[in-house]
């Protein structure tokens, strides 16, 4: 195993300089095991930032900015790529990490066309860009060379079209069509991805051959990174720092490597499984606060699979598959009285269908919990699995797994927020029959 | 059932429920990785209440029962030396929730609830259309040595130790089991904050005990259960500066039925089963990675002391430091922006085993000045004596850390808060048996 080898080497070497010692030992250590289907946040091949807010006008607006750190000795590529809310990408760009570095990505920076720049050793023969450290290995990708270091800004005509594509309208991107929802508010939203690589690709995930099982395409099964998110809004007073969504690859283990059942991207790889990446979570458990001291309320960030492909719209359309309809939602209060939704005919309380089944109506939001439920504090189950049949009388049968992820923020308006995360009670590697139905 | 942010206001909502069948969870345990699940030990790894000012700072923990079926849990507070202090029951009909405030619990007001025999009139714990309601015997008080619900609020010199206990002063009164009068059961920061972590374990009985009563009493299936149904998150709140902080607990699950206890391993409780694994509860890690910022941010940790307890007797002499403080390490250094390492020299970094520790070049040795990127820290150590209880790596250690910082060019009020990144766990065998190597001084 390569921790052994790990203390095997360091105590080898420790007949000499200590440096080179730790040097050789640091170089053949292991990050920690994977366990794959785990909800857990240990290195990954991937790293998902499930949702972000980007004032664009407003520097005291809602910022996002994300750091990533590389948890081996060894040198990796990381590709970034941006998505809408409705979950089409826009951009990607390259990272270069030498051993143990850390880079940040600041999105408020990245919509004003500046990308992270980074290089690396062909690019950087002088060490000055990605300086390598002690421990740190630093090789040349000879794909990067004219593509890193980012030196100049994005062009205007390209970063107009991010810009748009993230506030819901017109792009080039999509050839004049729309990409993501308008709020008309000015503010960037979608999620991101990053994934370790092997060339300095210009494909994203949703392109053919980007995923190929074993890590063998342009994205490696490297589990090696590891990153958080920060949000801040200084007008309100809101900091907020969250693990970024670990997500492990496996070539071998069954959760992450058999067509047909579900991963991470496996709207994009036809289900196949080429990308090897554990999925997420189907049912998810969260607090709220909606009111005392919490006069902000709680919002639940979710990022949830479409399910398919998203194609760019007409603006003023909407495309399949939104908005899409969450399967339950079952809202406690903490005296456990319940509100079903959809609607049952559980009484005054209940939320009527079209307002609660589509409170999370695209692929990444946040969303005020306050529609959700008739109480003030409590916690609320949600069932991302997709049904057919539900009615007054029944509960219907869920004909598609569907994964999410959930995490929830409680705020005091204009003095403070937190998040807390939310649980996951079931797993898309569940099978379809062990998915639970609450309803009845 | 309760009333949250009692000091801080409320209100409690309630709603009509439709007649519906009961519905339970059994949401699929990958044991021994650190995951967001529901489980049958919740941990809150540390808890802060300023006892001098009653709008400082506080904790606000909650606990969920994610199942339909009616749960008992025996919440344990512990001292910041790791050492018990005081325990009660918390009774969660199915899909309950119990939320409380830290100084409600240090001011002796604990979680009101009640099992269905002890709440007839179903209006302590109330139960909603999918929740069971059962009765605990035992929860009525009639046997000795067992606590009765719903629980009384505390006697005044009860308080009064309990305060003393956890600010690391003298109890003044000997009412805490196993805590003489004139003795500590915590360490002093010379403040007024009261300081700790909790467990919450998922019971069988109202038996007036903790995990420190070991596998013949708490363990092996006697007392606490495997109902992997629990989860729960903590705030710290300072209303006084407009600061919070929070994060879900961490969820320690129990190994299914279908497997047995492996001798040896490093499990939980391990210290108070003598590492036989009859806790059945999966383990933490001992090496950790984190994200930082040099001198805005406090690591928070929590770590095991591996040291037997009789619960009879766990105070101390006041002004010493219980066995095996201060606690080494094996190592921890940082990796700047520029991937160069700064090591941390002070081997007693995290010497108090639970405690907030701010990450400054004067607090670890550390020398650089460059941005940092990412800090390691390896909690192995040899701690020794006859009370330490050893596993398969007799200097494996278990930990868990917890990153709170102050972002970069933000108001000096903002705090955010994240767990680190285990790169290992206790419970897989061979991997812990690691040597981490040693930073060398940074250079730049």
């Amino acid at each position: 195993m390569k921790l052994y080898l790990h203390s095997a080497l360091y105590r080898l070497c420790q007949r000499f300089a200590i440096g080179l010692c730790a040097l050789l030992a640091m170089a053949s250590a292991s990050p920690s095991q994977a366990v794959i289907g785990a909800n857990d946040n240990v290195p990954a091949a991937t790293l998902l930032l499930p949702y972000f807010e980007v004032d664009l006008n407003n520097g005291n607006g809602p910022q996002t900015s994300v750091r990533l750190s590389n948890a081996s000795a060894t040198a990796i590529l990381a590709n970034v790529t941006l998505w809408t809310d409705w979950g089409i990408p826009t951009k990607s760009f390259l990272i270069y990490l030498t051993g143990y570095d850390t880079s940040e990505i600041d999105l408020r920076l990245v919509f004003k066309g500046h990308l992270p720049r980074t290089a690396s050793a062909g690019q950087d023969p002088s060490n000055t860009i990605s300086p390598k450290g002690l421990f740190s290995q630093d090789i040349n990708f000879a794909s990067c060379g004219g593509i890193l270091p980012y030196t100049t800004l994005m062009p205007a005509a390209d970063l107009t079209a991010m810009r748009n594509a993230h506030t819901g309208l017109a792009s080039t991107t999509f050839g004049g069509s729309c990409g993501g929802k308008a709020y008309g508010d000015g503010r960037a939203r979608g999620y991101m991805t990053i994934d370790t690589v092997n060339n300095c690709t210009p494909n994203n995930p949703s392109v053919s051959g980007y995923f190929s099982p074993g890590g063998t395409g342009d994205a490696t099964n490297q589990n090696v990174m590891v990153g958080s998110y920060t949000v801040i809004d200084r007008g309100q007073g809101f900091a907020t720092t969250e693990p970024l969504v670990h997500i492990e690859a496996s070539a071998t283990n069954p959760i992450s490597s058999t067509s047909g059942e579900p991963t991470f991207y496996g709207r994009h790889v036809a289900n196949s499984a080429a990308d090897n990446r554990e999925p997420l979570g189907t049912i998810w458990n969260a607090r709220y606060l909606n009111g005392g001291t919490f006069t902000g309320g709680t919002n639940f960030i979710v990022w949830q699979d479409p399910g398919q492909v998203v194609a760019p719209a007409v603006c003023g359309n909407t495309p399949a598959p939104f908005p899409i309809a969450l399967g339950e939602v079952l809202a406690f209060d903490e005296s456990e009285q319940v509100s079903v939704s959809p609607i049952i005919g559980v009484g005054s309380n209940a939320r009527p269908a079209n307002t609660v089944n589509t409170a999370f109506p695209v692929v990444a939001q946040r969303v005020a919990t306050t529609p959700l439920t008739p109480f003030a504090f409590g916690h609320m189950i949600l069932n991302f699995n997709q049904f057919t049949g539900q009615s007054a009388s029944s509960s219907g049968t869920i004909v598609s797994r569907r994964q999410a992820f959930v995490s929830v923020q409680h705020s005091a308006t204009g003095r403070f927020s937190a998040s807390t995360g939310a649980v996951r009670l079931y797993s898309a590697d569940q099978p379809l029959a062990a998915q639970l139905r609450y309803r009845f | 059932m309760l009333r949250y942010l009692k000091s801080l206001g409320c209100a409690v909502g309630f709603g009509l429920g439709a007649t519906a069948s009961l519905v339970s969870t059994s949401a699929q345990a990958v044991y021994n990785a650190i995951d967001a699940v529901p489980a049958a030990t919740v941990l809150i790894p540390y808890f802060e209440v300023d006892l001098a000012n009653t709008s400082g700072r506080s904790t606000l923990i909650s606990v969920t029962n994610t199942s339909a079926t009616a749960i008992l849990v025996r919440a344990t507070v512990w001292s910041n030396a790791n050492l018990p202090v005081y325990s009660f029951p918390i009774y969660l009909t199915g899909y309950d929730v119990a939320s409380f405030n830290m100084r409600d619990v240090i001011n002796g007001v604990l979680p009101t609830s009640a099992s269905a025999g002890q709440d007839p009139t179903d209006t302590l714990s109330r139960k909603g259309v999918f929740s069971q309601d059962i009765n605990f015997a035992s929860c009525s008080g009639v046997s000795p040595g067992t606590s009765t619900l719903p629980i009384a609020a505390l006697a005044a010199n009860t308080v009064a130790d309990l305060r003393a206990a956890l600010t690391g002063a003298a109890v003044p009164n000997g009412t805490l089991r196993g805590i003489s009068a004139g003795q500590c059961v915590g360490m002093t920061q010379g403040d007024s904050v009261a300081r700790g972590y909790i467990t919450m374990d998922t019971v069988n009985s109202c038996l007036d005990a903790t995990p420190a009563d070991g596998a013949a009493v708490y363990f092996s299936d006697n007392t606490a259960t495997r109902q992997n149904t629990l989860w729960g998150d903590y705030m710290i709140v300072d209303p006084s500066r407009n600061t919070v902080y929070g994060d879900l607990a961490t969820m320690i699950e129990a190994r299914s039925f279908s497997q047995s206890a492996v001798p040896g391993t490093y499990s939980f409780y391990g210290r108070f089963v003598n590492a036989t694994d009859v806790d059945h509860r999966e383990g933490l890690a001992t090496l950790w990675v984190t994200q930082l910022d040099r001198d805005s941010t406090e690591l928070q940790v929590w770590r095991d002391t591996r040291i037997a307890l009789n619960p009879s007797s766990v105070g101390f002499t006041c002004g010493s430091a219980p066995s095996p403080q201060p606690m080494g390490m094996e190592g921890a250094g940082a990796f700047t922006f520029d991937s160069k390492p700064d090591g941390a020299t002070v081997g007693t970094l995290f010497g108090t085993p639970i405690g907030s520790y701010p990450i400054t070049n004067a607090a670890t040795g550390m020398t650089s000045n460059g941005k940092l990127g990412q800090m390691y820290i390896s909690l192995r150590t040899a701690i020794g004596g006859n009370a330490d209880v050893e596993f398969a790596d007799p200097t494996a250690t278990q930990a868990l850390v917890t990153s709170v910082r102050r972002p970069r060019g933000g108001a000096t009020g903002l705090r955010s808060g994240a767990m680190a990144f285990p790169l290992n766990h206790v419970g897989t065998p061979g991997v812990i048996n690691t040597t981490f190597p040693p930073f060398p001084p940074s250079t730049q």
